[in-house]
């Protein structure tokens, strides 16, 4: 399979009818091993023209980040960027770190978010879950705790970069069981808001 | 960027209130409804396994069709808890019945799909027991079909029939 035929059928809404079989990560990535283009994709990556064909999946992925889209809907690249995201991580994991940061930006995304999310904050994003440890960190945190929905998000202004940074050292902080010390900066908040 | 801390949880406004019997949250999330073209895509997909489509959204899972009315999506690791708290046990295909839940496991025994069995039939001469199940495909549509009959993703290894009836005392 050559990379634009393996591009052209991870795109298409066939390849995202197979894959949306799936009803965890875990499932979406067994998936991913079941089809042909992001098997030829996966050589590709981990070959010794490997970063030339990460550079192109990040292009890729910046691309149909900026697709205009129908919010009332999912995003129609969904399945695409998130095999794109999950096929960067096998060899070139910053970059997939920064293009997740990327679609994390996403309104309509569902398993791009979910393979994003899982880079950041590991397995299943279990550890994202434990959202009193994040909590207990008033020094780094603002939460508006009389508002019984509020939720802790990490918001950045476009420099999506420097955001991955900041995830970067939470999701380090998290998996290895201390306290998460993300500090506000000019670019990077990390503030509690209602959803 | 937005990235959400404790999604699918009680602070997750994406989520609905959902719980086990015993009151265990079962972390759920309300998904995007897919385009129009994407769900015609799914049909055309699974139409060669053969199963009868009922209905077809992205916005639910198998989990949420059977745990949450259709309501949410649910990931297939919840089901432990519910199956723990909510009283079922595993009993033999030939006790099963109508409403009973087909369990689904991968190669390394997780649940990966789960179904309602909406018609049992028995084959006297063979002494086997065919079931009809009614589940939903992952984001795709939710089909009648027979046990088997399921694409490779979701039937997984093995399968086992669930039941909490309380028939007997």
């Amino acid at each position: 399979v050559d990379l634009q035929s393996a591009t052209i059928e991870i795109e298409s809404a066939e390849f995202a009818a197979r894959v949306n079989l799936a009803s965890d990560t875990r499932s979406l990535v067994s998936a991913f091993f079941a089809e042909p283009a992001v098997g030829s994709l996966a050589d590709r990556i981990r070959g010794d023209d490997g970063p030339s064909h990460a550079a192109f999946l990040s292009a890729r992925v910046a691309k149909l980040a900026t697709q205009a889209t129908d919010v009332r809907f999912e995003h129609p690249s969904d399945a695409a960027l998130a095999a794109y995201l999950w096929l960067l991580s096998l060899s070139f994991p910053k970059a997939a770190r920064v293009a997740a940061a990327n679609v994390l930006s996403l309104p309509n995304l569902w398993w791009g978010k979910k393979i994003a999310e899982h880079m950041f904050f590991g397995r299943g994003s279990d550890a994202a879950n434990d959202s009193d440890a994040v909590a207990e960190s008033p020094e780094t945190l603002t939460s508006d705790r009389s508002t019984p929905t509020n939720q802790f998000v990490v918001r950045g202004p476009e420099p999506w970069v420097v955001a991955a940074g900041a995830l970067e050292r939470v999701s380090a902080e998290l998996v290895s069981g201390t306290q998460p010390t993300v500090r506000s900066s000019s670019t990077t908040t990390v503030e509690a808001t209602t959803t | 960027v937005a990235f959400v801390i404790g999604e699918g949880g009680p602070k997750d406004r994406n989520a609905i209130q959902l719980a086990t019997r015993a009151g265990t949250w079962i972390k759920n999330e309300r998904r995007l409804e897919r385009a129009p073209e994407a769900l015609a895509a799914a049909i055309a997909m699974c139409a060669p396994f053969g199963g009868t489509l009922r209905s077809i959204t992205g916005t639910y899972n198998c989990v949420g069709m059977v745990f949450a009315s259709r309501r949410t999506w649910v990931q297939p690791d919840e089901l432990a808890p519910i199956f723990g708290d909510d009283g079922y046990r595993e009993i033999a295909d030939s006790e099963a019945m109508e409403g009973d839940i087909v369990l689904y496991r991968d190669g390394s025994g997780d649940p990966c799909h789960v179904g309602v069995v909406f018609q049992r039939t028995t084959d006297v001469s063979s002494a086997t027991t065919e079931l009809i199940v009614l589940s939903k495909w992952g984001a795709n549509g939710e089909y009648l079909h027979g046990r088997n009959q399921l694409p490779v993703l979701l039937l997984g290894k093995s399968s086992v029939v669930m039941s909490e009836s309380r028939r007997r005392f």
